[in-house]
């Protein structure tokens, strides 16, 4: 449709503003061709590079970053791992969700897979990631949990993929009372997730099997309204720090969602207990606070760069000698005593 | 003694709370009548936290905890599932029966530090 510009340009060349594209799109004809080559005028076509991500601190902190440079709406996207050495397993659900936000943007969102390093390019045909996006078709890595998308509420699903991939019996030998607890205690965090944050690309997960450390990690992650905030407008109390507002969700019976008068709020208190009693970590990274449990330890921080969304990240050791909610396991007392 | 088959009411994952409270509704009104109920988790796989907190959690606001023992039996829970129920009526006994636990989460964000000179926001009330 370039004649059309050209023409008004050359009759009225200063006086008349470049139109919206509200006033293009509503002139005629109104035919599914014109309207592509004109949404394709208003366009923007960026190439976005990786970094290495490596899995500490430091490599979360570098994701913010990219979606800054992806964050307007109709953006054409390749993402470019020329630079990247390496992809944690946080940063694999992250561009996922950058991915999934770009084209909910009326974007689009593709990965040059040929930039990809082999090695981080067999991790990501492990898990499925390519496969979501188009890329080469690989091998499904025998340690590698599938990474997953969940537009929407879906338990009896995330039971399946926890219980079947997540805990997968072909690589982990756990007993039945090990994988049904620690399906229990991890789908909260996806109940919580659906319920609470919003988030305009739904749930996303992935997650490894670390053989040589016996350790078994899940990440969860959405891009939705973060827990402080959530905290913050529950409590009208809008100068909350991060770290005090993690510190509250942690706290057994603290719900932002109280529905008449069930008790809620167990998950977040459940899942620490379970990692404090298990050996394992756990870090929940929300807005600019931070939840840390390490063994017996726990810390609630404030973070220079926030992460708009929440993404929880556990780790628990494959070890059946340990396990459960409670240390006093061998006494049954009454339940309602 | 009339039995609740969970199973049947809920299917094999008891996870939501939207999945708990027809349970709930049938307990609360079996134990109001002051029959004993029997509550059967035969072939449920997964139990969570928030489907026990609406199914049995809320039992303890209308009822006394010395009642339930007496009249309310749980069956073929698996020892996991105990265990969240075990912590779930914990909590709720904590909930219902204790004022003091009301104010806990109150005084979390009362005892935030303030960046600025280091003191608590609550002593300066």
């Amino acid at each position: 449709m370039s004649w059309w510009y050209a023409h008004r340009s050359r009759k009225h060349p200063v006086a008349d503003p470049q139109p919206s594209e509200a006033d293009v799109l509503s002139w005629p004809p109104d035919t599914p061709t014109y309207q592509k080559a004109i949404r394709r005028l208003f366009r923007r076509q960026i190439r976005v590079l990786v970094p290495t991500i490596p899995d500490n601190f430091f490599g979360l902190d570098l994701l913010p970053d990219l979606r800054r440079k992806v964050n307007e709406p109709r953006l054409d996207v390749l993402f470019d791992f020329s630079d990247c050495k390496h992809l944690s397993q946080q940063a694999i659900a992250f561009l996922g969700g950058l991915a999934r936000l770009v084209e909910g943007s009326r974007g689009t969102a593709d990965f040059a897979w040929k930039t990809c390093r082999p090695k981080i390019l067999r991790v990501l045909q492990a898990n499925g990631f390519t496969n979501m996006f188009h890329g080469p078709i690989g091998v499904a890595g025998a340690h590698s949990v599938p990474y997953r998308e969940y537009k929407r509420a879906d338990p009896d699903s995330v039971v399946a993929y926890l219980g079947n991939s997540w805990l997968a019996p072909e690589w982990l030998s756990l007993t039945p009372a090990l994988r049904e607890a620690l399906v229990a205690v991890v789908l909260e965090i996806y109940l919580n997730a659906f319920e609470h944050s919003q988030s305009p690309i739904g749930v996303l997960t992935c997650g490894h099997h670390d053989e040589a450390r016996r350790t078994l990690r899940l990440i969860v992650m959405d891009f939705g309204v973060g827990i402080p905030d959530r905290v913050r407008m529950f409590t009208s109390r809008p100068t909350l720090r991060a770290s005090t507002t993690m510190k509250w969700a942690f706290t057994p019976g603290a719900t932002t969602n109280p529905i008449r008068d069930t008790i809620r709020g167990m998950g977040l208190h459940l899942l620490k207990e379970f990692v404090r009693l298990n050996h394992g970590e756990l870090r929940v990274f929300s807005q600019e606070g931070l939840a840390a449990v390490k063994g017996t330890r726990e810390r609630f921080v404030n973070r220079l760069v926030p992460f708009q969304g929440t993404l929880v990240d556990i780790m628990f050791r494959c070890d059946d000698r340990r396990y459960g909610f409670a240390s006093e396991l061998a006494e049954q007392p009454p339940l309602f005593g | 003694m009339p039995t609740i088959q969970v199973h049947t009411l809920v299917g094999d994952n008891c996870i939501t709370l939207e999945q708990g409270e027809p349970v709930y509704r049938e307990v609360h009104r079996l134990l109001s009548e002051g029959q004993t109920v029997q509550l059967d988790f035969a072939g449920v796989a997964v139990c969570a936290s928030p489907f026990l907190n609406a199914a049995i959690g809320r039992l303890m606001k209308d009822f006394a905890p010395a009642d339930l023992e007496k009249k309310l039996t749980v069956q073929h829970l698996t020892s996991v599932g105990t265990q969240l129920m075990r912590k779930v009526i914990e909590n709720s006994q904590r909930y219902y029966h204790d004022p003091d636990a009301r104010n806990a989460l109150e005084r979390i964000l009362d005892e935030e530090v303030d960046p600025t000179d280091g003191t608590a926001s609550s002593d300066k009330r």
